[in-house]
């Protein structure tokens, strides 16, 4: 069976370092981070059955470790005006700058909303986040006007 | 003005680059399953154990004290707080201990694991702040009845009955007031411990309830 998961988690493992990616602002957070969900996953392997799909299973799990995880560092969590934010223009080429950006803007989401921004990201139907976060599509659309809003404001003022 | 469909797009085109550079080989994620977990649920399951193991040493340690102090009275005492107080304490924390093994929300959606956690939470935290309360006036009371025996038999305290009214009202005094000053103490141990911990569930917990 640990060879059958260790070739999933192989296979899938960019589903967990996106997690990561979102809930975490340096490598030690990332790391640790990464080996819990992992373990986690290891934990709830063998009653993962193999009609369900891999990808909406790992997310579930990832997320939940990282909104219910204990993080041994408090993640930082720098003042607005203390970020560097710097004007963005989307047709640039520059796309670390424009990934940094988008880690600043999502840092500043609740928890609830950045696993939501996440599988959107993702390009998740809203019938799966529903299923993944246990709200109705409905209501999954109205959470996203909000963070939409959010974010809209967020990079208005930063801009 | 960005929309999230722009940064929609800046992930899809360069998170794949982005994570790839943290890829691990196989051998890397068999080496992570030999760690030790931090999740919530296995940290409790972890202090339980430890307080199991806590209970246990106070318990043969209870259970010496007659042998020590070869009184009648104070094996009869011991008797009725090991039978009354230790072994049903033991008995349900040894049952909660294998309710946390068996325990695992992460397969549920964020919502319901939330909503088990929270109740999981607290539920834990009541056990450990009334077991923890019902142990202070028995350990005052005995370690009371302690210090008046030792007294007693360094010279001190004479014409001190052991067993009569007086004495016995001393002794649960200090037992009640250790009982009350370690309320607040404790309130403040587990609000310093678990209690931040849990708001953050309630919070995100309500916050997908809110979109109702």
């Amino acid at each position: 069976m640990q060879q059958a998961f260790l070739q999933t988690i192989n296979q899938h493992q960019g589903i967990i370092h996106k997690v990561c990616r979102i809930y975490c602002n340096n490598q030690d957070d990332h790391n640790d981070l990464f080996q819990e969900i992992t373990l986690q996953l290891w934990k709830a392997f063998p009653s993962f059955r193999s009609e369900a799909k891999i990808s909406t299973w790992m997310y579930r799990i990832a997320l939940n470790t990282a909104i219910s995880g204990i993080r041994k560092k408090k993640i930082q969590t720098t003042a607005l005006e203390n970020i560097n934010f710097q004007p963005v223009d989307f047709n640039d080429t520059s796309t670390e700058d424009n990934m940094l950006l988008l880690y600043k803007a999502i840092a500043y989401l609740s928890d609830v909303e950045k696993s939501i921004v996440l599988l959107y990201l993702e390009d998740k139907p809203y019938d799966e986040i529903a299923e993944i976060t246990g709200i109705t599509a409905n209501y999954v659309a109205v959470k996203m006007n909000r963070i939409k809003e959010k974010l809209r404001t967020l990079l208005k003022t930063v801009q | 003005m960005i929309e999230l469909d722009d940064l929609k797009n800046i992930w899809s085109s360069n998170i794949e680059h982005d994570i790839g550079k943290q890829t691990l080989e196989k051998e890397n994620i068999k080496a992570l399953l030999r760690h030790k977990s931090v999740s919530i649920i296995d940290k409790l399951r972890r202090n339980l154990l430890l307080e199991i193991a806590m209970f246990f040493v106070c318990l043969l340690l209870i259970a010496g004290v007659p042998f020590y102090f070869k009184s009648k009275e104070i094996a009869i005492i011991c008797i009725v707080v090991i039978l009354f107080t230790f072994v049903p304490y033991l008995f349900y924390y040894i049952k909660k201990y294998k309710e946390l093994q068996r325990f695992f929300s992460y397969h549920e959606n964020i919502k319901s694991n939330l909503e088990l956690l929270i109740v999981q939470l607290e539920k834990y935290l009541n056990i450990y702040f009334w077991g923890s309360l019902l142990l202070t006036p028995i350990s005052g009371f005995l370690s009371g009845y302690a210090i008046l025996y030792e007294l007693k038999a360094l010279g001190f305290l004479l014409y001190f009955d052991m067993f009569n009214s007086g004495t016995l009202s001393i002794i649960l005094s200090f037992a009640l007031l250790l009982t009350l000053l370690s309320y607040p103490i404790m309130k403040w141990y587990i609000r310093k411990f678990y209690g931040q911990y849990l708001e953050k569930l309630k919070d995100c917990f309500k916050e997908l309830q809110e979109i109702e």
